[in-house]
């Protein structure tokens, strides 16, 4: 989030599930279709039958999933139009919400990443140096990764995609707008957000994803929170590495799902040795 | 390995959580088998997972294959048909599978099974990596491919769903081993396919018994330019004790030659791992005082044999052995491999290092009640002598009003040793179990140890697993990499399974 409209815009979107008693009625809407005829029938009706149950449960069951789904996204929709509404009373700036959702739509990209000069300039010392082997990735022998759920992973998405509901807010857009900057509290609420998710993560166990986005910005800003984190994290690991429970703490590597970066920062954490680690710890410390 | 990492699989169908993978949702069916995919080098690359998803007919069924990667990240998956037979007096339990991996492809030996392990109606199926398709069904019988054989369970059609066994091979291609007699008659025969089952070539290696009996075959090793068979004489529906050695020419399929271990007469070889090496190749083997049907007689145990062949010529190039006795002056062992207070060796591996020498994995063991005993890691010199000793001290098993032959207390997974990684560069990691073999008593079913060998150092290490919430099993998984499932006390709280880097 960039300025103090779009978090505005989010207060209002939020308002609106609540004045639309979107939970309420999801709530409901669940315990009726747990009773409803249509799924007491449909239950006998598949427990009588000798073949072919499993897919005829699976289908019904995807079906009920699907319509619950479709549902869901509606109400989004819903709390778009009326959360713009709310904000278009606020005099801000009316192109944010869009701005906004276009950053929702790229969040899942990887904004920065860690290359082995990085972790050179990071971790190595006159006297200490990285082995290159604590980069090696070894080879799958799988090219093609193509699996596919037995549902439509777009039929059971619980918001609609962020394309979509940037369209339906433009056309609400008019002519009238108004400039409005951030105010020095945002600017300060930002700063210790950015802050508190990091220690969040810290909290939680996250210390693999909690160390890597610490070393990201570190890389930039030197900052010494940052290098706290940084010295923290790396002191948590190394006694996961003895416990044989860093798997518990960092991410496993994933050719599909995790960016090329990512799984050089995996890597690098399990094959450095502890004796290493201890080295690095105390440049932290 | 098999029956470990059954074990391991079956967990699979449970719910794993946070960075680790949510294998429960791999699949809504019933878990029945699972197998891993091992490369040249003996390292896990994947896995592969059968379900029971519908019976959409009488003893017919979809199943769900899942394919995994080391990572245990989802690579493919797919529904095929398959049948399972069933009557009043016999059931299929599951359909079991099998793989090897060669040429980019998984080779699928799939059959029924009942609960007693006994399988039926094996037939074959490939999945191409490359693309992900996985065939139709194929057996190999009367001499030839049927694609998509009709299957038919009732017993009048029993022979008509038999096949010959086919196994994969990398840089040559699916080699099926004819040795019943069927409709081309009594002779046995090899036939080598392409990837659309055109025969590439045809050998006929046995038309009568010779003066040893019959016999049968089982693949040792291969290469683009040769086949190598293990082979054990039979006579009469029993082993006898002769033992050789057979290697095919793998681009024509021409029999090179066979070669028959030296004084039969007198004693019993076994191959326990073997090494091609350009046009040569290396045999490593355990041998015994003869016994009466070929195996190793595990009373009087001799030794280690090294043998280097031409691949060509069958020319013996080396021929070494070394005895038991010359390990006396560094663990209290006799001429017949008996260690004192533990009992005989048996031996699981002999990994040929790139720098000449030889790491041999013996494990101490009694036929009589079935006992195992500690585990011993030696290093062999490049000239063939005992260099170093490590002794890996382990819970000793006991099954009492048992009684078994070293096999088939490999077979039935009854020894504490369960598998090595190569790390390349002549390291290794060697992985055994420290347990109480179907123990409760929770401190003594979470110990867990491992060897290592680097810089020509044996080291080892125990771990012991016990956590005051959960109980953790451990196995090997990709290269340099543990297995930890760990189930909790917590009856809602779902076991997980990860991926854990051996710290060494």
């Amino acid at each position: 989030m960039d300025s103090e409209d779009e978090l505005v815009f989010v207060l209002c979107h939020e308002i609106s599930h609540q004045e639309l008693q979107h939970v309420k009625k999801e709530v409901e809407s669940f315990v009726n279709l747990q009773s409803s005829e249509e799924v007491v029938n449909k239950t006998k009706e598949i427990k009588k039958l000798k073949y072919n149950r499993s897919r005829a449960a699976n289908n019904f069951l995807l079906k009920l999933n699907y319509k619950n789904y479709f549902h869901r996204r509606k109400k989004e929709i819903e709390a778009d139009s009326l959360g713009f509404n709310f904000y278009s009373k606020t005099n801000r700036n009316l192109k944010k919400p869009i701005t906004l959702l276009e950053k929702l739509n790229e969040s899942n990209k990887e904004k920065d990443s860690l290359i082995v000069q990085d972790y050179k300039a990071l971790f190595e010392t006159e006297t200490y140096k990285l082995k290159n082997k604590y980069f090696e990735i070894e080879k799958s022998i799988f090219n093609r990764y193509d699996y596919k759920p037995a549902y439509q992973i777009d039929s059971l998405k619980t918001h609609p995609d962020c394309l979509t509901r940037i369209k339906k807010i433009e056309k609400f857009i008019k002519n009238q707008n108004f400039n409005s900057a951030s105010s020095e509290e945002f600017l300060e609420l930002k700063k210790n957000a950015n802050y508190q998710n990091l220690y969040n993560l810290y909290l939680s166990g996250e210390f693999g994803i909690c160390l890597y986005e610490s070393l990201k910005i570190y890389k930039k800003s030197n900052d010494l929170f940052y290098k706290d984190l940084i010295f923290l994290n790396l002191s948590e690991i190394k006694k996961a590495k003895e416990n044989q429970t860093l798997s518990k703490h960092i991410p496993q590597v994933d050719y599909i799902y995790n960016s090329v970066s990512l799984n050089r920062f995996i890597n690098l954490m399990n094959n450095i040795r502890s004796s290493d680690l201890e080295i690095i710890i105390q440049n932290f410390k | 390995m098999k029956k470990i990492v059954l074990v391991v699989l079956l967990v699979f169908a449970q719910f794993v959580e946070a960075q680790m993978v949510e294998l429960s949702k791999l699949s809504s069916g019933k878990l029945y088998d699972s197998d891993v995919i091992k490369d040249g080098k003996n390292n896990i690359k994947g896995y592969l997972l059968l379900f029971e998803s519908d019976k959409i007919k009488k003893e017919t069924y979809i199943l769900e294959y899942v394919v995994l990667d080391e990572n245990l990240t989802k690579v493919t998956n797919g529904y095929i048909e398959e049948m399972k037979y069933s009557s009043l007096l016999l059931k299929a339990d599951k359909v079991t599978v099998d793989l090897i991996l060669y040429n980019n492809k998984l080779l699928l030996e799939l059959n029924d099974c009942t609960k007693d392990g006994e399988k039926l109606f094996r037939r074959y199926r490939t999945l191409d990596l490359s693309n992900n398709k996985m065939s139709n069904t194929f057996i190999f019988r009367n001499g030839k491919i049927e694609n998509n054989p009709e299957f038919d369970r009732s017993l009048k059609n029993f022979e008509a769903n038999q096949t010959d066994k086919i196994i994969g091979l990398d840089e040559v291609g699916l080699v099926a081993i004819k040795e019943e007699k069927d409709k081309t008659g009594k002779d046995k025969y090899l036939v080598c396919l392409d990837d659309s089952f055109n025969q590439k070539w045809k050998t006929i290696y046995e038309t009568s018994k010779n003066q040893y009996g019959f016999k049968e075959l089982e693949i040792l090793n291969s290469s683009n330019n040769f086949i190598v068979f293990s082979n054990h004489y039979t006579k009469g529906g029993y082993y006898k004790p002769v033992n050789s050695v057979v290697v095919f020419d793998a681009i024509t399929g021409k029999l090179n030659y066979e070669f028959l271990f030296s004084n039969q007469d007198k004693y019993s070889h076994k191959v326990v791992d073997s090494y091609i090496q350009d046009n040569d190749m290396i045999l490593l083997g355990n041998y015994s005082k003869k016994s009466d049907y070929g195996h190793i007689n595990d009373q009087e145990n001799l030794g280690l044999f090294k043998i280097k062949l031409n691949l060509k010529t069958g020319k013996t190039l080396e021929e070494k052995f070394l005895n038991w006795t010359e390990l006396s002056s560094k663990i209290e062992i006799n001429k017949y491999g008996e260690i004192k207070k533990e009992g005989f060796v048996f031996v699981h591996d002999l990994i040929q290092l790139n720098n000449g020498k030889i790491i041999a994995i013996c494990e101490a063991f009694k036929g009589s009640p079935v006992t195992t005993n500690n585990i011993y890691f030696l290093e062999i010199s490049e000239k063939f002598s005992f260099n170093k000793v490590l002794t890996a001290e382990k819970f000793r098993n006991k099954f009492p009003g048992t009684s078994a032959h070293s096999n088939q207390i490999k077979e039935f997974g009854a020894f504490d040793y369960m598998d090595f990684q190569d790390l390349d560069d002549d390291e290794f990691l060697f992985y055994f179990s420290d347990n109480e073999k179907k123990s409760k008593n929770r401190n003594q079913n979470t110990k867990f140890g491992i060897v290592s060998y680097s810089d020509e150092e044996f080291n080892k290490k125990h771990l012991n697993l016990k956590t005051d919430i959960s109980t953790i099993f451990a196995y090997p998984a990709k290269k340099g990499y543990m297995m930890l499932i760990e189930f909790f006390d917590a009856k809602n709280k779902s076991s997980q399974i990860r991926l854990e880097k051996v710290n060494m």
